[in-house]
């Protein structure tokens, strides 16, 4: 079962009818699509011509990418349509920038994310009393080199779903509601307890590194 | 990490949209979890989806003054009947009007023993009921998908004694939508086989 505003696009032979059905396509979704511009590139221009590729993109070929949706709507049309047309947008700017410069771009902001993700962790799990117990019985100490290493190294040993509550919650800054809500999660109550165990793991990691293993 | 993410392929839209929506199995979600946990690109895209989203509310409850009530009742009545115009009394209590009635998760509620029968109240125009179990730290462990009232957890899911765990189940009562129960906690009885 499609929605109206879809089966009443693809339902249509006459070309005049066909556009009033696209023109209510477009009334419908119009909101949703410049939402989805605007998260890719918030200036406006920018977005706006997004805005424009993205319908350009979803007429074409008689309607493909719609077509495919019909084929296989296995969620709601419009968390469908954000992600299609998030897609679309982030395929224009590829287009535009080329993609020499988008990947320079993209691999400079994943560093930014990631020490940004190690910075919060490592506040979280008070790396800085970890050091200093471990100071305590031996000379062993974390230098701030070895840190991030370490870092890393534990979160690379949590398991996927771990791994990706955290950086959830520490690199792309969702409250705890929302990741329950992407989650699945129960309640966001649930999601604090799993947080906590989580950290608590990342913290014996790092507790045993900078006891038994000094030396990376 | 971003060379890893350019060679392995992203999940079609429509399966991360059945992730954003909870309607991907949950042996699929698990693989989209770990996708997720190492891949940026498709971690912002559900982000924005979710956030587009916002919370559905699946059970709507409208409390209506009594004339008002009466009003939208005559307007249902007439939208589905097309009846002539005709006047009524008002209603004397105020009514709740619910669209659809959410389903009761009747047992097991607190300490049960094994094995585990799952059972809930029979929600009108219900095709099909969805049973989620969660663990103590609300991790879906099991999920299923009937068309009974009752269903028994599996051997395979193993229930430690004295571990907290939650269930609910929603009633699909049209295309997509859904009406959820409450999250019911319930542990097993550790004597009791
Ligand atoms: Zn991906």
């Amino acid at each position: 079962m499609l929605p109206p505003e879809l089966s009443a696009l693809f339902g249509v032979a006459d070309p005049a009818a066909r556009d009033v059905a696209w023109r209510r396509f477009v009334e419908t979704h119009s909101r949703l699509v410049l939402y989805a511009a605007r998260s890719i590139d918030r200036n406006h221009d920018a977005a706006m011509d997004a805005y424009a590729y993205v319908l350009e993109q979803l007429q074409r070929d008689d309607f493909r990418r719609l077509r495919a949706y019909a084929a296989d709507d296995r969620g709601r049309f419009s968390t469908w349509l954000v992600l299609v047309a998030r897609r679309l947008c982030l395929d224009q700017v590829r287009q535009r920038y080329g993609r020499r410069q988008s990947e320079d771009e993209q691999s400079h902001e994943a560093h930014e994310t990631r020490r940004r993700l190690l910075d919060h962790v490592a506040e979280e799990v008070d790396v800085a009393t970890i050091a200093n117990e471990g100071d305590r019985d031996a000379e062993m100490r974390f230098r701030v080199e070895e840190l991030g290493d370490a870092l890393a190294q534990a979160l690379a040993a949590l398991a996927p779903a771990d791994r990706l509550l955290i950086k959830l919650r520490f690199q792309d800054g969702l409250s705890v509601p929302e990741i329950a809500r992407i989650l699945k999660a129960p309640t966001p109550f649930h999601i604090y307890r799993r947080l906590n165990a989580v950290l608590a793991q990342v913290r014996a990691a790092l507790a045993r590194r900078g006891v038994e293993d000094p030396e990376p | 990490m971003s060379a890893e993410q350019t060679e392995r392929e992203h999940p079609s839209a429509g399966v991360l949209a059945a992730f954003v929506d909870g309607t991907l199995p949950l042996a699929e979600r698990a693989a989209i979890e770990s996708h997720l946990a190492d891949c940026d690109v498709c971690r912002a895209d559900v982000i924005s989806a979710v956030r587009f989203a916002r919370p559905r509310v699946t059970v709507r409850r409208w409390y209506l003054p009594a004339a008002a009530a009466a009003a939208v009742l005559l307007a249902l009545a007439i939208g589905r009947e097309r009846a002539p115009m005709v006047t009524r009394e008002p209603v004397t209590r105020e009514p709740v009007i619910t669209t659809t009635e959410a389903p009761v998760a009747l047992a097991p509620r607190g300490v049960v023993s094994r094995p585990v029968r799952l059972v809930w109240t029979q929600v009108a125009f219900a095709d099909s009921y969805r049973v989620t179990l969660f663990d103590d730290a609300g991790r879906a462990i099991y999920e299923t998908q009937t068309r009974d009232t009752s269903t028994f957890v599996p051997d395979s899911i193993h229930l430690e004694p004295r571990e907290g765990y939650f269930w609910k189940m929603e009633a699909q009562t049209g295309w997509n939508r859904w009406v959820a129960s409450e999250l019911i906690e319930f542990s097993v009885d550790p004597a009791g086989r």
